[in-house]
């Protein structure tokens, strides 16, 4: 699912509300802004970043090595055009049992992607509170703000604490020694 | 210390415990609260009121340990955060009854959340301070 040309060239907040995307992972619904979100995929083109590390000794579906929780973190990437995307797992981000994933949102001007279980529907969120103070762990990092979509509480999802400058900066790193490596390994 | 005050006291199992009643806004008997992901300890989700979200704070296990009795409403009370001050549900076991009483200083060993003791018939009632509650459960 692409967004059209047209809704990416507007701004989807309006005095009626924010156009965002209610999107769901395990039990939980959350919404995300819809223009912070470039476009929504399936599966079927994510690749694991272990493997990518290091092609020959990955094993299927492990976290890569070398990069600890970041590694448990961001398990695939996802190439679109000439873009490389970490594709971050909501269920590890957010503290959740797996589930069955099935789409990944790509976010706009930034190279990550949220692999999530599915998408609800695209909604105007016309009611947001700020998170209340006695919320004190990660979710102060998490959320933006509370969404009340018909009376029920929907976290609004921060997009900048998906990855920070510094793990995406390491992930690349990491990626273009892993090739600097095949490289050298193909050519002795 | 010496003037009586407004009190709202609630049953937590065989217990009773105290908040001054000029914290308390609402008894409310509500549906099952929604939760959200989160990692703060004792917040078992939240309710909606009027447009509010108000996060649903356990204090029974604090107060009288793991085997506390089901809750049955809450008690909507406003705490205090530095300058600001927000809408708490607090799960209580049963009614809640608004009495005038006059609160004596905490006497003997008493848990640092007691801010003053409510002497009825039966029992010697604590008056919860939910800040330093609050501040027991962080550390």
């Amino acid at each position: 699912m692409r967004l059209t040309r047209a809704q990416r060239g507007k701004h989807l907040a309006s005095p009626g509300g924010q156009a965002a995307i209610l999107f769901t992972v395990g039990e939980f619904t959350f919404a995300v802004p819809a223009d912070v979100i470039r476009e929504i995929q399936g599966l079927q083109d994510l690749r694991l970043i272990a493997s990518e590390l290091s092609p020959i000794r990955s094993l299927h579906n492990t976290p890569a090595p070398g990069i600890g929780t970041l590694g448990k973190k961001v398990r695939h990437t996802l190439h679109r055009g000439n873009r490389l995307h970490f594709v971050i797992d909501a269920n590890y981000f957010f503290g959740l049992q797996p589930s069955s994933s099935t789409r990944v949102l790509i976010f706009r001007g930034q190279p990550v992607g949220l692999k999530v279980d599915g998408i609800e529907r695209m909604t105007l969120l016309t009611q947001t509170v700020p998170l209340p103070l006695a919320f004190r762990g990660e979710e102060r990092r998490w959320y933006a703000n509370l969404a009340i979509v018909e009376n029920r509480v929907v976290p609004v999802l921060n997009t900048d604490a998906l990855l920070s400058r510094l793990e995406i900066t390491t992930l690349e790193t990491l990626l273009a020694r892993s090739e600097e490596n095949i490289f050298s390994a193909v050519v002795s | 210390m010496s003037t009586a005050s407004s009190f709202v006291l609630f049953p937590m199992g065989e217990k009773h415990f105290a908040l001054p009643a000029d914290r308390v806004t609402e008894l409310a008997h509500v549906d099952q609260p929604q939760t959200i992901p989160h990692t703060t300890p004792f917040l078992t989700g939240v309710l909606v009121r009027r447009g509010e979200v108000i996060p649903v704070w356990d204090i029974a296990p604090s107060l009288v340990g793991p085997d506390a009795p089901a809750r049955k409403f809450y008690l909507i009370a406003r705490r205090r955060f530095g300058s600001a001050e927000e809408s708490t549900a607090i799960p209580v076991s049963g009614d809640c009854e608004l009495l005038n009483k006059i609160m004596t200083a905490p006497v003997g060993k008493t848990a640092p959340y007691v801010e003053g003791l409510l002497t009825l018939e039966n029992e010697v009632v604590e008056v919860i301070s939910l800040e330093a509650l609050a501040a027991e459960e962080a550390s």
